[in-house]
């Protein structure tokens, strides 16, 4: 039985509203704050008034799900003096939908004598009868009939003080003459005498640039803006709009936001135009984008129990866009997906060795079980800029010796498992190292007849030098490859004369490879030939002493001739169809040219051929002509 | 070691938030090969992290699916309420892998 876990993920709570306040008997012109709470996803909030189970009048269209409004209760919302009041507030949407309970909304201000009490100017000329009339303007106050008045006490002057904050005292004489005056004062102490005329409630001229969206303007303090855009992203300013708003631009400057959102500490969405710099910030967990620098290893302390297991391949830093609890170790590296590293959650539980790295262009995967099976499958891909060696102690198995090419266009692959969980090369076993040269396609079985899997290939301009360990079997032939070619036939000694400068760092020697040379025809120093049409031939058997096919290995020719000469080599009984053909160039002037050719074909019989020379001066001097063939004496 | 597993879970992932009373489909990717024939999922609970420990909330399905037998993924219903909320749950996949 076995365990896998998905990512993380999150379950959102059910969406629901529920009315809070206000409660019990309102009044025409009072100020409430109507009060909700929510839980799960809830955007801006719609807010209407209800008479009974008819729709009397919207309160606001569109509001901060910020658990709070402000509602000053106008008449024209109301249809008369009822207790069959309710409120309802829903998501704009539509959903999810509360109603109040029922309340009780005077639709008039009607004081009575005992209100009387509270004018600071006597108003018994009033009769307890009289009738008493709202005024629209300013809101609260109470304009007297002129039946209310005795015009033959003037001056008329009458108050009505709602409340201490809120009086209102008429001037002279408005009454009657439409000069109406309406003062408000804001203490009972200057409602004794007032000079001059209330000007309208102040309200702002100065908003923010993109006041557009406000959708409201809060004139309580004069210090707090909201701004509903669209209901969804409300930034609330801490700040007069007359100073510099403060707009919060990154997640340690959102401590300058004055309430959070949905009553949740610490989370604040801010999703306008200036939100590039956080999107959210959730309890606990931590997401939000920051770089590591130029982190390269992960200290030890980032895997718990695993020291030093984390690798970072690539030079730029890394951005990782979340940390998901750390006890699982989840690190996602999503910069842009070329040299990314991600690890999953439950490989690093489970076994330390599994690492997964799962780009595609400059990748290491590491197999599951590599470090317990003779089935390690390795890739590294190219490029090789962001190598990394790997500690003997990485593969338990045998052999445990990882080469890696630093700095090389090419790679190094290893032989894996295909689809069906075989081996693909059935002849190769798990040391077997292969060079690509410059990302070639893997070299296939089939170009590898002659290979015996204990070959190690010493590559020119690479330097890769396999230990003796690595070569255990009976056939300890180090190959060489001359000018980028794979030509694994001859050895170093035989072809250069003498060991290549760098064959030190061979750790076999080459001189125990089995060669020989072998002259098979030579010119006295002073034969003269001239050739008109001329031939040399004759067979010559290369075979070794089981009879097996020699290579030849280099045609040598001392010469002097005024034209260039061309040599033919037959081989294994064919005398029509030459297998080499080579031409020296003309070498007039010089007595003695030594000029020798790499021929490498095998044979187990060969025919050297002077071929025709066209020439009509031809005064060929052959000097010596050398033929070296290799093979087991 | 088990030839036949799970290797990733495609669906829910780290980014996936779901509301309660949502349906989806747990998807995955295995390794599996033809070797693998009749290795079958037996289970998925839904896990909730309490800051220190993973705790099994429910089970969202039990049975046996084939994982090779061709749809890779199992459809699971969320409850309409659970004690928590919050980016904080995973889901446990339960196989029988393979004996290989």
């Amino acid at each position: 039985m076995a365990y896998k876990y998905s990512g993380t993920f999150a379950i959102t709570a059910p969406a629901s509203i529920t009315l809070t306040g206000p409660t019990g008997t309102l009044n025409v012109g009072d100020t409430v704050n109507i009060t909700w709470t929510t839980t799960g996803t809830v955007g801006n909030v719609k807010i209407e008034l209800y008479y009974s189970t008819s729709w009397s009048g919207t309160i606001v269209n569109s509001t901060a799900n910020d658990g709070t409004f402000s509602w000053t209760i106008q008449s024209g919302q109301l249809s008369g003096t009822s207790s069959l009041y309710k409120l309802k507030i829903f998501e704009t949407d539509g959903a999810p939908v509360d109603y109040s309970n029922f309340l009780t909304i005077i639709a008039e201000i009607r004081k009575t004598p005992s209100d009387s009490a509270q004018f600071t100017e006597v108003v018994t000329q009033v009769d307890p009868d009289d009738t008493w009339k709202t005024v629209k303007q300013p809101t609260d106050s109470i304009q007297f009939s002129d039946d209310d008045v005795n015009f033959d006490d003037p001056p008329r002057k009458w108050k009505h003080i709602k409340s201490p904050t809120d009086s209102i005292q008429f001037s002279e004489d408005d009454v009657l003459d439409d000069k109406r005056i309406y003062k408000k004062i804001r203490t009972p102490d200057d409602s004794a005498s007032f000079s001059e005329a209330i000007v309208p409630l102040a309200k702002r001229v100065k908003v923010p640039a993109d006041s557009a969206s406000f959708t409201e303007l809060v004139d309580g303090d004069r210090t707090h803006w909201k701004h509903f855009a669209d209901q969804s992203d409300g930034v609330q300013f801490d700040e007069d709009v007359g100073d510099a708003l403060k707009r919060p631009r990154s997640l340690s400057e959102s401590t300058g936001f004055t309430e959070v959102v949905q009553g949740i500490p610490g989370k604040w969405k801010h999703l306008k135009y200036d939100s590039t710099s956080f999107n959210e910030q959730v309890n606990n967990w931590i997401k939000s984008t920051f770089n590591i620098g130029n982190g390269i290893t992960f200290p030890p302390e980032t895997v718990l129990g695993v020291p030093s297991r984390w690798k970072h391949l690539k030079d730029d830093s890394a951005a990782f866009t979340e940390i998901v609890d750390p006890d699982t170790r989840k690190w996602k590296h999503l910069k842009d997906q070329s040299d990314s590293i991600q690890f999953s959650t439950d490989e690093v539980i489970r076994t330390i060795t599994e690492w997964h790295h799962i780009t595609p262009t400059d990748s290491i995967q590491f197999s599951d079980d590599d470090t317990d099976y003779d089935t390690r499958t390795w890739k590294h891909l190219h490029p090789q800029s962001d190598s990394i060696t790997f500690p003997e102690e990485t593969v338990l198995g045998v052999p445990r010796i990882w080469k890696h090419i630093k700095d090389q266009d090419d790679s190094i692959g290893f032989s894996e498992l295909d689809t069906n969980g075989e081996l693909s090369m059935d002849n190769w076993y798990i040391t077997e190292w292969h060079r690509f040269y410059y990302d070639s396609t893997a070299i296939t079985e089939s170009t590898m007849d002659d290979w015996y899997i204990t070959q190690w290939h010493r590559f020119y301009e690479d330097n890769i030098a396999f230990s003796d360990e690595q070569v255990d079997h009976e056939i300890k032939t180090w190959k060489h490859i001359i000018d980028d070619v794979i030509a694994f036939t001859e050895s170093v000694s035989d072809i250069f004369g003498e060991a290549p400068a760098d064959a030190t760092q061979f750790i076999e020697s080459v001189t125990t490879a089995i060669f020989k040379s072998c002259k098979v025809r030579k010119f006295s120093d002073t034969s003269t030939e001239t050739f008109g049409t001329f031939r040399k031939s004759g067979w010559l058997s290369s075979t070794d002493a089981d009879g097996n096919a020699n290579t030849i290995r280099r045609l040598n020719v001392e010469y002097n001739s005024a034209d260039p000469l061309d040599f033919r080599i037959y081989i294994d009984g064919d005398d029509t169809n030459h297998a080499f053909l080579t031409s020296f160039p003309a070498a007039i002037g010089v007595e003695t040219t030594n000029k020798s050719i790499r021929v490498g074909k095998r044979a187990k019989n060969f025919m050297l051929e002077i071929a025709t020379v066209e020439s009509t001066n031809s005064n060929v001097k052959i000097e010596d002509i050398e033929v070296e063939i290799d093979g087991k004496i | 070691m088990p030839v036949c597993s799970i290797v990733t879970v495609d669906n829910p992932t780290g980014s996936s938030s779901f509301s309660t009373g949502d349906s989806f489909t747990v998807e995955w990717d295995h390794n599996s090969t033809f070797v693998c024939a009749g290795w079958r999922v037996e289970e998925i609970k839904l896990q909730y992290y309490n800051g220190s420990t993973w705790s099994d909330t429910s089970t969202l399905w039990s049975g046996s699916h084939s994982v090779t037998g061709g749809d890779e993924g199992i459809d699971v219903t969320l409850a309409n309420s659970y004690p928590n909320y919050g980016d904080a749950y995973r889901l446990r996949i339960k196989y029988d892998e393979a004996p290989f």
